[in-house]
């Protein structure tokens, strides 16, 4: 979405954390360990002004019928619960439906708006939608989108709405381009203003003259493009109306609004009708502030092109529909990146003079990747927003489109935040682009039900990355600290940033093969410093000895005001989303600065024991206190190996046949690695010789289940105590009832006795976090007629029948 | 299908005239992709207990939590000889087995990777073509909390070939004490309400016990099923465990078999290891 419409960084939090832990701030600073915080102040002296409430979310249009069903997404971006009001009008700026609703942290929660009206004893049909948090929030938190869901034929087709917060940075027109209906579009026009304003409209090519269209205070006018008559609700059921309408030649459509009122005084969202009644199809019309537009480029991330197992169907060559609305000609590029081979290829592959006052629309047919590594960027000479781009691709011969929202090249977001979804067979793809010629690091957190996880990405110059969900959770992907989300992780939300605004773009598709969906979440976030976190408990404390590592993190906290003198709520309109961190390493005989920039530094041990680290943030006018953190380098020495010894069966327990072995570390040195984990997992596949097919006792050729030990502390229900470096004990043998079973029954099936089962054990032990893998066992034992053979490699330990 | 049919002749034959089967099973159940539609699949199996293979199969590679319950087989129309001629000829006894062999279930990639309902549906069609084979038993689905699911036998054929239900083993409700123990304790308990309430004996096969011994547990003080029960205490480890609860018709006892469901990897450096799956 271009920057008219605001959107929130999740690192807000920490403004609000910032502010109620002040003054445990100044006691943080003074402290050698651990996270900080600190608030922005002005560098020239300005008095902060006092905080601005945010201004609501809003989305002009929902419906709710028979065959339509309106559900809103919100997305909660912090770390605490956020209560929202959700608000429903009716044309007239009637309230018909309210609700205070609480969202869960880090959480992506859905609200049927079905619910909301007959809470509300409400039987509209249609009306608008607006989304206010909590004001105790200075800062913005909640994110949304509308989706409309068309039950008309075998699968429900969804028209998505993004919720937009309008802006008085910006100008008093809304631009808007339908490409390629069989309708004229209908569009919504909600006012925001407490006093009625007109509106202007009109439409690119038009002969006719403008129309103006009265809208009441906090009121929806619906029009239909270009002929701008309107329809009302009362007596007009819109949606049964928009069900029955059907043209047969695809149009495009070039719209403008402006009000008589300032700037942000309304927002505006339309839609169009394709497809017969048995497939209908919603197209959106989505409208943009000319005024907000930092360039004249245009970027469609991750278009879906060709066929592919993350889409539902195979999708045509992009659509492209350029308008312009200038009165002189405007010559436009079409540069094409494809990422789908691994490095990046952008190649220009069309040119067009668009005509004054003009429409026109091409199919790029000479695009030839397949899946969602495309990204296409439109630009054009003349002013931003002379030239307004709208692209889509067919989903498969039905009327079914993939639409995308347009990004501005230029756009000084520096993240977003998505709902994502993997219940009910929902594959959910993070798209993220690289919009500058150097490489770049993103920073990706997947969340849900109190789980995270964090990982960075580095993308090349102009590269298109997948980041598959599904993938992370299913494969258990560790993220950069080795934590994995839990399988049973079936939805939540996803935040991404850059560290610097106009160099990144991301959104999220979710697809399903099974219900043909494919739905799209683009809400951008938009910061300025308001403070600063550091050293967070992402970040290890301990470092070792030798090893270089992201040691400390400053998390910048941004925040969005209007006022350009303000560090505490500060401005974003017109600015730069940079910041820039300074860095302090005194104590360079323990550790050593290895590379820093704005986001972390990393740091490397060069000796044993305590440091101190310090940084400041600084964004424009505004810079934070200076901030301490700092933590230990450590020695630590991987073992060599390790010897066992065998303590026989445990006489506890009632599988006598099984081994207890205790090993000892070989640490050079003689370190005490005490306290450390120690994990097995099996090898390669092992061998279960006694098996035969039949065997009420399944065959065992891996470790029956991995287990973690801690270094110097006996495991629950073996040994009383263990000595320095040592550890287990680990039990190596079958149970009684497996023994008696081979021995009875495996030569009556061919075998022979000694029989032999053997799985392969690899030991990885934790040093600092870093996991290491030492040794790689074999542990084998054989049954015979007069007992067991249990050994840990060639440590081997016989127990006899009993 | 001539192939199965010509197999079922065999274990007939050999059924009938006392001698031991002579039946080539497979080591593990397979996947087969359509040479025609990639995403169309057959999962076929060759054991004994065909469907206690599939069900290692849906753990292994697609990400189910599937546990497995014999019936308790009875009859010679579900049972068969498994020692060899030699054994046999030197005097020993024999040593019956299921009587199973090959069944394979046709379906779509995306049918059988989906998780939710669809997995639900694909476990529930797959148990009723099982049904329509002459493999033995005849199960059922029953759902279980966080995703995990079982494949319970409810009925076997008697000596006539006629189904007579049977009251699943883990069916039987037990009450464990509440008080903190280890995994392992609690295990033992739970088997041991059980056999007293079922009168029938079960034996612990390959059990995974670092884990069990250190893992604390502490039972719900109602009631509940031996299954409910006995998904709890493996839950409580975090660690993906599944059971198979298999028959042993020759001393009419059952044997309970716990282990890790995961898949193998290989390492950016070559090695290969075992990925087992938490809970």
């Amino acid at each position: 979405m271009f920057p008219f419409v605001r959107r929130y960084s999740s690192r807000y939090i920490v403004a609000i954390l910032a502010a109620t832990l002040l003054p445990s701030i100044l006691s943080a600073q003074s402290t050698p360990r651990g996270p900080s915080t600190a608030l922005a102040h002005s560098i020239y002296g300005t008095p902060d002004p006092a905080p601005v409430a945010p201004m609501p979310l809003v989305a002009p249009v929902f419906l709710q019928t028979d065959q339509i069903d309106s559900s809103i997404t919100v997305v909660n971006s912090i770390t605490l619960a956020v209560n929202g009001t959700v608000t429903l009008r009716n044309q007239a700026g009637e309230v018909i439906g309210q609700q205070i609703i609480s969202f869960p942290a880090h959480s992506s929660t859905p609200v049927a708006l079905k619910t909301l009206l007959a809470a509300a004893g409400s039987q509209a049909h249609s009306g608008s939608v607006t989304l206010l948090q909590d004001a105790a929030f200075k800062g913005p938190a909640l994110l949304a989108q509308l989706s409309m869901a068309l039950h008309t034929g075998s699968q429900s087709a969804f028209l998505e709405e993004e919720f937009g917060m309008p802006t008085p940075h910006g100008s008093a027109v809304l631009r808007g381009v339908a490409s390629q209906t069989r309708n004229l579009p209908l569009v919504a026009i909600t006012s925001i203003s407490e006093a009625p304003q007109t509106i202007t409209a009109s439409c690119v090519g038009e002969s006719a003259s403008p129309s103006t269209i009265e809208v009441p205070a906090y009121g929806t006018a619906v029009v239909q493009a270009c002929s701008w008559q309107a329809v009302t609700d009362g007596s007009l059921n819109l949606a049964s109306s928009l069900l029955n309408a059907n043209g047969s030649i695809e149009l495009d459509h070039a719209i403008s609004l402006k009000t008589d009122s300032v700037p942000g005084a309304f927002y505006a969202f339309g839609f169009a009708l394709n497809g017969d009644l048995n497939q209908a199809q919603l197209q959106p019309l989505d409208f943009y502030d000319p005024g907000t537009l930092a360039s004249s480029s245009t970027v469609y991330v991750g278009v879906p092109v060709g066929a592919s197992p993350l889409l539902p169907a195979v999708l045509s060559a992009p659509v492209l529909t350029l308008a312009n609305y200038s009165n002189q000609p405007r010559q436009t590029t079409v540069t094409f990146s494809d990422s789908s081979s691994g490095s990046p290829k952008v190649h220009t592959i069309a040119n067009f003079i668009v005509p004054p006052f003009s429409t026109q629309t091409d199919t790029l047919a000479q695009v030839v990747g397949s899946g969602l590594l495309n990204t296409f960027t439109i630009a054009s000479d003349g002013q931003p927003g002379d030239i307004q781009a709208h692209l889509f691709t067919r989903v498969g011969s039905s009327a079914q489109r993939a639409e995308l929202l347009a990004k501005d090249a230029r756009d000084d977001h520096n993240g977003g935040n998505h709902p994502w979804s993997t219940a009910n067979g929902d594959i959910s793809t993070l798209l993220l682009y690289n919009s500058t010629a150097q490489p770049k690091q993103f920073q990706v957190r997947i969340s849900g039900s109190g789980s995270s996880w964090l990982q960075l990405f580095r993308l090349a110059a102009f590269e298109t990355r997948a980041v598959l969900i599904n993938d992370v959770i299913a494969k258990r992907t560790p993220d950069y600290k080795g934590k994995t989300l839990p399988v049973s992780l079936t939805a939540g939300e996803v935040q991404w940033s850059t560290d610097f605004g106009a160099t990144g773009l991301g959104r999220i598709v979710i697809t399903n093969a099974n219900t043909a969906l494919l739905r799209n979440f683009s809400c951008a976030t938009y910061y300025n410093l308001c403070g600063a976190t550091f050293g967070s408990d992402n970040y290890e404390d301990m470092l070792l000895d030798g090893q270089a590592t992201n040691y400390e993190s400053i998390n910048p906290v941004f925040c969005t005001v209007y006022s350009p003198t303000s560090c505490s709520q500060a401005t974003t309109s017109g600015q730069t989303e940079s910041f820039t961190t300074y860095w302090q390493n005194p104590d360079t005989n323990i550790v050593q600065t290895v590379y820093s920039n704005n986001s972390y530094i990393t740091l490397q041990g060069v000796g044993s024991g305590t440091f101190g680290i310090s940084a400041y943030a600084e964004a424009g006018s505004c810079a934070t206190s200076p901030m301490s953190g700092g933590g230990t380098v450590m020695s630590c020495t991987d073992p060599t190996g390790d010897s066992a010894q065998a303590y026989g069966a445990n006489p506890t327990q009632n599988y006598t046949y099984t081994e207890e072995f205790i090993m000892t570390l070989s640490v050079p040195g003689n370190v005490s690695l005490n306290g450390e984990n120690l994990q097995e997992q099996s090898g390669s596949p092992g061998q279960d010789a006694c098996y035969f097919s039949g065997s009420t006792y399944t065959p065992q050729t891996t470790i029956t289940s991995p287990y973690t030990w801690t270094i110097g502390t006996p495991a629950p229900g073996t040994v009383t105590s263990l000595q320095t470096n040592q550890w287990g004990a680990d039990a190596v043998g079958p149970s009684d009832q497996i023994t008696k079973y081979y021995q009875y029954n495996e030569r009556s099936h061919g075998g022979s006795l000694p029989c032999g089962i053997s799985v392969n054990q690899s030991l990885q032990i934790y040093c600092g976090g870093q996991p290491y893998i030492y040794a790689n066992n074999t542990l084998s034992y054989s049954i015979n007629i007069g007992g067991v053979y249990d050994c840990r490699n060639s440590t081997c330990s016989t127990i006899l029948n009993h | 299908m001539h192939f199965i049919t010509f197999v079922s002749l065999i274990l007939i034959l050999a059924t009938s005239n006392g001698q031991a089967a002579q039946h080539r099973y497979a080591k593990e159940a397979t996947v087969i992709v359509s040479t025609g539609d990639s995403n169309q699949i057959v999962l076929r199996a060759n054991d004994p207990r065909p469907l206690d293979q599939i069900t290692l199969l849906l753990n292994s590679s697609y990400n189910y939590l599937l546990d497995y319950e014999d019936p308790p087989y009875m009859s010679k129309n579900e049972l068969t000889g498994s020692v060899t001629k030699e054994w046999l000829a030197q005097g020993g006894a024999e040593y019956y087995v299921p009587n199973g062999g090959e069944y394979e279930v046709q379906s779509s990639r995306s049918e059988v990777m989906s998780d939710g309902p669809n997995e639900k549906v694909f476990l529930t069609r797959m148990l009723e073509s099982y049904a329509r084979t002459s493999n033995p038993g005849f199960f059922e689905l029953i759902s279980e909390p966080r995703g995990r699911f079982s494949i319970v036998g409810k009925a076997m054929r008697n000596d006539s070939g006629y189904p007579v239900s049977s009251t699943p083993l883990l069916g039987y409700s037990v009450r464990l004490g509440s008080e903190k123990q280890s995994a392992y304790s609690a295990l033992l308990e739970l088997v041991s309400q059980l056999q007293s309430a079922s009168g029938i004996t079960i034996k612990l096969g390959t059990l995974p016990y670092n884990l069990l011994r250190s893992t604390i547990y502490s039972a719900a003080t109602k009631p509940e099923s031996a299954r409910i029960q006995l998904a709890a205490i493996l839950d409580a480890t975090k660690e993906g465990l599944a059971w198979s609860l298999l028959y042993d018709a020759n001393d009419r006892s059952y044997v309970l078999n716990l282990a890790s469901v995961g898949h193998y990897q290989t390492s950016e450096t070559g090695s290969i290891h075992f990925a087992s799956r938490q809970r």
